[in-house]
């Protein structure tokens, strides 16, 4: 079972640990051989027994991984049974006075759900299929028509609105950062370069014009223009992404990696959150170090 | 409850037909300062041109009451609607709005963009509230019905005094076929279905459609090769959707085109599912592919395998096999949630090419990290036509560019606009 010592260190260590700190809890009396105490040792053995795959595969993990699994598909088929087959079907049908008229909708979906079981019977798999096209062409029809509201016209509606509130100041200030990435455009074309990366001129007048833009209040605006286009300009797949078009789809990378990157930040936080309840936990319930 | 038994005392007073009593103006506005004496004696003035209409493009379960408040109504009082179905009553409570409530060219979805009125107050009423039968009963909030002629009191309630206008307003509340304000919707659904066909079409008689190189799927043949040669297996694991979502059915394309090669590599594929359906759908299309290339025999069906269908259990079992069976090319494919860095970071540790692909915005940072090459976002769908070459593909990754670029000319010139004070193309791409 242990092939090689990593795993064997790593049983031994995290087993060791548990049961040695598991013993001093119990003997000191901060943990009583109760339900209560018995789920925060059995919590605390889990928590042990996954966080040793951080050194190793090890067999305390896999007993963690296969308690976890089996508790999963346990769970999910009595959620499944009590909430959604007694629930939904069997009680509406068999202990209830809907009429036929009524069933139906019951009647059809249930249907629709044993042939797919047919997959199970070789003979008549292809019987699946009436579910599978069903289930595919029902997620389409009402994915499109939510994807049109959701995905377009609720992103580019506001992706306007900011300019929605623009006075004449802030319009004319627009107005000239346009004419000055057009001049940077054409003078860094002019050095052999393009808007883009390969010369500093470019590059540092845009920069430029963004700074003018923020701190004139039109900054959000424009910046979110400009980034909603050139990222949609990455994700041209019919056209090379050479010259002009190589250039923007640049800058839409540099828009793409900078949001990425506030993401990674704001989960990695989220994540640190997750680890220090699980730290409380441990030295707080387990071992009664924490006071919280 | 104190909100319903507002309500109920409320309703009672419009049942009694009396004007709003100072005891339930109290309840509702105790905590605002009070009026001097001699101005709470007095009724707020009514407000002039009380209308009561159908709320168009609905289930013709609301109506709408619109009115012109008087300049001169101190910004206390609260205009009220009593709602019955018969002239004579009773009248129960169907709503009420602030005096510095919304005003009708707020409200595109029902009044659209160029109101009569727009400087009008309204309040929608889509029920009304039936006080309760026995002192500690709830009152009944009661939905108005299609095609039923309702009666509607309009009354101003202020601090202590109220005024009701004399005569009630008729409406009949009626079905509509047509959403009007979702008409952009339609017209942008019908012009992107029309352009994606045509190009679809333009592809089938094109079957050399120029598509961009998409580095991370470059990789895959190096990824396969890779495995062959080491005599390891590929894992190919699915995000956490299901089969009715974009990016599962981009999956499942890719992984089509992934089984062919290796089937025709001869190298071990596992594919690892947490829904039951992409667990079908997975297999016939292994299968499929083992066929097509000419080795059935490469097909085996435990390797195509259902997991766990919970986010992290499904987690620790894939972690745990990619641990004991150290695979050489993982693939990642389809939405993740935050199982993913757990993937990505087991599939680095036991060294194998790791290639991820989803259109998960806050999980493709950690995929770029930790994988050797990442898809982002819709070049997981574009991979899927890039490797099949099939025209429907093809057809609908070129009919998706023009609508991006349909997209950036309506932001640009829609700025323009703007610019210029003119709004329809503000207007037309409105969600309502």
């Amino acid at each position: 079972m242990m092939h090689n010592p990593g795993s064997r260190t790593a049983t031994f260590v995290f087993a060791g640990i548990f049961l040695a700190l598991s013993i001093w809890q119990l003997a000191a009396g901060h943990i009583a051989l109760t339900v209560d105490g018995l789920g925060v040792l059995t919590g605390a053995g889990l928590t042990l027994a996954l966080f040793s795959f951080l050194y190793d595969d090890n067999p305390l993990f896999k007993i963690a991984e296969h308690l976890y699994v089996g508790v999963a598909a346990a769970y999910g088929l009595a959620l499944v049974w009590f909430q959604v087959i007694l629930a939904d079907l069997v009680n509406p049908i068999f202990f209830s006075t809907a009429t036929i008229r009524q069933l139906w909708v019951l009647i059809v979906p249930s249907v629709l759900g044993i042939l797919l079981i047919m997959r199970i019977v070789p003979k008549f798999s292809w019987l699946s299929r009436i579910s599978f096209s069903y289930v595919v062409g029902f997620g389409a029809g009402i994915s499109i028509p939510a994807y049109i509201a959701s995905q377009l016209l609720e992103q580019v509606h506001p992706t306007l609105a900011p300019a929605l509130g623009w006075d004449g100041g802030d319009k004319f200030i627009l107005i000239a950062a346009i004419v000055l990435i057009a001049v940077a455009y054409l003078v860094s074309r002019r050095g052999g370069g393009d808007l883009g990366m390969n010369s500093w001129f470019g590059p540092t007048l845009l920069s430029v014009v963004f700074l003018i833009c923020y701190f004139q209040g039109v900054g959000a605006a424009s910046l979110v223009l400009v980034g909603v286009a050139a990222v949609l300009f990455y994700f041209f797949f019919s056209v090379e992404h050479t010259g002009a078009v190589g250039a923007i789809s640049r800058v839409g990378i540099w828009f793409l990696m900078i949001a990425f990157g506030a993401s990674f930040g704001f989960t990695v936080m989220a994540r640190i959150s997750l680890l220090i309840g699980r730290m409380q936990f441990l030295l707080g319930d387990w071992l009664h170090l924490l006071k919280i | 409850m104190q909100r319903l038994t507002q309500f109920a005392c409320i309703a009672a007073l419009f049942w009694t037909g009396t004007a709003l009593a100072s005891d339930a103006v109290e309840t509702a506005t105790g905590s605002k300062t009070p009026l001097p004496d001699s101005v709470r004696a007095l009724p707020p003035p009514l407000p002039t041109q009380i209308r009561a209409a159908d709320v168009p493009s609905d289930n013709g379960k609301a109506v709408v009451v619109t009115w012109l408040p008087d300049a001169s109504t101190p910004s206390l009082v609260r205009y009220q609607v009593g709602v019955a179905t018969n002239p004579s009553g009773p009248y129960y409570f169907g709503g009420e709005a602030p005096a510095a409530g919304p005003i009708v060219k707020d409200d595109p979805k029902i009044f659209g963009w160029s109101p009569v009125n727009p400087d009008h107050q309204f309040l929608v009423v889509s029920s009304y509230m039936v006080p309760p039968a026995t002192p500690d009963g709830n009152p009944e909030r009661v939905e108005l019905r299609p095609d039923q002629t309702y009666y509607l009191r309009f009354a101003v309630v202020g601090d202590s005094a109220s005024a009701e206008l004399a005569a009630p307003m008729s409406v009949t509340p009626r079905q509509n076929w047509i959403k009007l304000h979702k008409l952009n919707n339609l017209i942008f659904g019908l012009f992107f279905g029309v352009v994606i066909l045509s190009f679809i079409e333009f592809a089938r008689r094109n079957p050399n459609m120029f598509i961009r190189k998409i580095a991370g799927l470059d990789a895959v043949e190096e990824a396969l090769g890779r495995a062959t040669e080491m005599g390891k297996p590929v894992y190919f694991v699915h995000g956490l959707n299901s089969m009715g979502e974009v990016s599962a059915i981009a999956s499942v394309n890719i992984l089509g085109r992934v089984a062919r090669r290796v089937a025709q590599f001869d190298t071990t594929l596992k594919v690892m599912n947490n829904d039951p359906i992409v667990l079908a759908v997975s297999q016939e299309v292994v299968r499929e592919a083992c066929i097509d290339v000419g080795r059935p025999d490469a097909y085996v069906p435990d390797n195509v395998m259902f997991v766990a269908d919970r986010q992290f259990s499904y987690a620790a079992a894939v972690d745990g096999m990619m641990m004991r069976e150290r695979p050489a090319t993982v693939m990642l494919m389809g939405y993740f949630y935050a199982e993913a860095l757990l993937f990505a970071e087991t599939g680095n540790v036991v060294g194998a090419i790791q290639i991820a692909a989803t259109d998960s915005y806050t999980q493709i940072p950690f995929f770029i990290t930790t994988c050797d090459y990442t898809l982002i976002g819709e070049e997981l769908y574009a991979a899927s036509a890039y490797l099949a070459r099939e025209p429907k593909l093809l057809g609908s990754l070129r009919g998706q560019d023009v609508g991006k670029a349909v997209l950036i000319a309506i932001l640009t010139i829609g700025t323009a606009l703007e610019l210029a004070g003119i709004h329809w193309l503000t207007h037309l791409v409105a969600p309502l």
